[in-house]
């Protein structure tokens, strides 16, 4: 807080006391021998006006009580060095009373002067720092975004303002004890949270000055903060809603896009079958052909399963000790186009602990993902055990894929370049090979520099050396 | 139709899709050309002109639409979309690129086939009709009356209008806005409330059940269409 300058005799409280007696006897002192030389050019009764000097810096300094002492102390000290006869008290002249009475007037009426411009100073420093506090506060508790954090400076602030040594805002009522009062925090009528002051430090003035000053802009402004933090979380909420709601709709377009073609394929198959030219060839070509499609129906099916298995949080893993090298093989080697994939896995791999079942839907679904991109040409499959985790890449050599797309390919039914384009995978397989992933501790993500392909990285924790059961060592396949 | 088989263009790129077409066509006595993407299907076009096309929505190099219009570019030959996306803003936006009808998948090929021969009579019997009977409903279009079995129906102008437009074009889906245009004119493009009133004048008159029309369908959304 900025200091106010204080005038040089009008201080916000009177100096010690003590001091104020120096400085009147030092001055009253003075003045004493200051009319000496005076005395030959000064009409003699004219001297004692220099005594007002004293008493009224005293006066206005120190307060009224040692005003009226220098007032005594100067008229006793005129009468008893400069009145004729000097050197005693000579009380009867009319003048020494004059002189009395003049210095005790101006002492009283300096000191009140000085007394009420110090209240009124200190009442407008009072509320100075009330309005410091309240615009602090509002700093405080509207400035930043998260109000749980601002409490903590914003009680300190009032801790300061009142000259306590600590004070806390709690959200909730709390109950106050012997070390801490609390004071309730109302706003609108409702209860919205507790003011806690040392107990000790609290005494009933201060309390008073809470209650009428400090209290009413903590509750005025913690009850903004707080609407605002309500209006704030349901305006998150209700994007969230229509986000989700917009996912959904795009999720149930796509099923139905999705599942139309291979139904059309098996219907429109299944119908030329019975057609009376077809050949024998034509025949088998036109039953393969309906089995295929509904095969390829029954993947989506599976896939759509998983993925609300995932979405509902029901794809709860049944961990077990899983070889990746025998995991990925096998993933490989299910695959019709199995010749195209060249795996290379470290020398004796550690095993993982996972879901050997999700584990293998991930991988499948990514194998499927980089088969598809690749076109003809080979993809790698590579495995190595790197610290405390294991990473497999799959590497394809497809188009790659565009910087802003790398996260958003993970999303279900995501399609990139966007509706318009057309789409030969389902949409889905990536976003079920990373939920499976991280439902088993690990993280999947892709890396692509556009036109020089793709590549696919699994990270899964290891656990530790002692637990791990280690396989023999297995060549590069 | 002529002493030669006609030619239908299949432009999708789901293979199982295109050679059970491929099987019914020709057993419905048509030849089949095949164009997996839009522009293969435009060459085609190009190098023998189809009778018919049906064209997928979705293609791999672009949209089914595009194809249509560059078709109607030059040739007047009836187009059937074929989409798995029944949205009804996308069959308005095929109608209106020139596209005869539109097909959601899955469609029973049964179908695809009846409209593809319809669509291919309306192209082929080009000249006037002056009289045209379906199913128990006859429209004498020179001397503007409608019978029905029991006698004679009275139609207003616009009814008349409306009824001949539809016949006309009999099997094929038109959209509410070229209604519109053809009965009342381009000021009245967006006037669908009025279509619909007319549209339920007319179902009265001519129907024998007005709540489960036989001859005025409606495609929710879209348009109507007079069956075949």
């Amino acid at each position: 807080m900025r200091d106010r300058t204080p005038s040089l005799l009008l201080r916000d409280t009177p100096s010690r006391p003590l001091a104020g007696a120096a400085v009147a006897l030092a001055l009253v002192a003075a003045t004493t021998l200051a009319i000496y030389p005076l005395r030959k050019v000064v009409p003699q009764v004219s001297t004692g006006v220099l005594y007002l000097v004293a008493v009224l810096v005293v006066s206005i300094g120190w307060g009224l009580r040692l005003g009226l002492a220098s007032a005594l102390a100067s008229a006793a000290a005129w009468n008893w060095f400069h009145i004729p006869p000097t050197g005693r008290f000579s009380i009867h002249d009319g003048e020494n009373w004059v002189a009395l009475a003049v210095f005790l007037v101006a002492a009283v009426m300096a000191g009140s002067v000085a007394e009420l411009a110090r209240a009124q100073a200190t009442e407008a420093e009072l509320r100075r720092r009330e309005a410091d506090l309240a615009a602090e506060i509002a700093r405080l508790l509207l400035g930043g975004s998260d109000l749980q954090q601002a409490l903590g400076p914003a009680a300190q602030r009032v801790a300061a303002a009142l000259g306590l040594r600590s004070a806390a805002i709690e959200l909730r009522v709390v109950a106050g004890d012997e070390r801490r009062t609390a004071l309730p925090l109302t706003h609108d009528g409702r209860r919205i949270g507790t003011l806690l002051l040392p107990a000790s430090e609290l005494d009933d003035d201060k309390r008073a000055r809470v209650e009428e000053r400090a209290l009413p802009a903590v509750e005025a402004l913690l009850g903004v903060a707080l609407q605002r933090a309500e209006l704030e979380a349901e305006a998150v909420e209700t994007r969230a809603l229509r986000r989700s709601d917009e996912i959904k709709t795009a999720v149930l377009r796509a099923v139905s896009h999705d599942l139309r073609s291979p139904l059309t394929a098996i219907i429109a198959t299944n119908e030329a079958l019975g057609s009376s030219s077809l050949g024998a060839d034509e025949r088998s070509e036109l039953a393969a052909a309906s089995t295929t499609e509904a095969e390829r129906l029954a993947r989506l099916v599976d896939k759509l399963l998983d993925l609300s298995r995932l979405q509902s949080g029901r794809a709860e893993p049944r961990r077990d000790w899983v070889s990746l090298d025998e995991l990925l093989g096998t993933a490989v080697d299910a695959r019709a186009d199995a010749g195209r994939f060249a795996v290379s896995i470290d020398r004796d791999p550690p095993l993982v602990r996972a879901d050997a079942a999700q584990l293998d839907r991930a991988v499948a679904n990514l194998l499927e993902n980089a088969a598809r991109y690749s076109g003809d040409l080979p993809v790698s499959v590579r495995a190595r055990a790197v610290g405390h985790r294991i990473l497999v890449r799959i590497v394809d050599r497809g188009p790659g894929i565009d910087g802003s797309e790398l996260e958003r390919i993970f999303e279900p039914f995501h399609r990139v370049g966007g509706d318009d384009v057309h789409h030969t995978g389902s949409g889905l397989g990536l976003a079920i090979a990373r939920g499976f992933i991280e439902a088993n501790g690990g993280r999947v993500w892709a890396e692509s520099l556009p036109g020089q392909g793709a590549a696919f990285v699994i990270e899964l924790p290891l656990e530790s050396e002692a637990t791990a059961p280690r396989l023999p060592a297995e060549a590069v396949r | 139709m002529s002493a030669r088989a006609q030619r239908v263009l299949v432009c999708d790129d789901e293979p199982q899709i295109v050679r059970a077409l491929k099987y019914l066509l020709r057993e419905a006595g048509f030849e089949t050309v095949v164009a997996e993407t839009a522009a293969e299907a435009l060459d085609r076009a190009t190098v023998r002109p189809p009778d018919a096309a049906i064209i997928d929505l979705v293609l791999p190099d672009g949209d089914g639409i595009e194809v249509c219009r560059a078709l109607r570019q030059w040739s007047a030959m009836p187009i059937i979309m074929l989409s798995a996306v029944g949205e009804e803003d996308e069959k308005v936006r095929a109608l209106e690129a020139g596209a005869d009808d539109y097909v959601v998948k899955p469609f029973l090929p049964r179908e695809l086939v009846a409209r593809v021969q319809a669509a291919l009579r309306r192209a082929g019997g080009a000249a006037e009709e002056p009289v045209i009977a379906v199913d128990g409903l006859e429209v004498d279009l020179a001397a503007r009356v409608v019978r029905r079995a029991d006698g004679e129906v009275h139609l207003t102008p616009i009814e008349f209008d409306l009824l001949k437009t539809l016949v006309r074009n009999r099997g094929r889906l038109l959209t509410h806005r070229s209604l519109l245009v053809e009965v009342w004119g381009p000021e009245y493009a967006d006037d669908t409330p009025t279509l619909r009133t007319h549209i339920a004048n007319l179902r009265r008159k001519i129907e024998p059940t007005a709540a489960s029309p036989r001859y005025i369908r409606t495609d929710p959304g879209v348009g109507y269409r007079f069956t075949a």
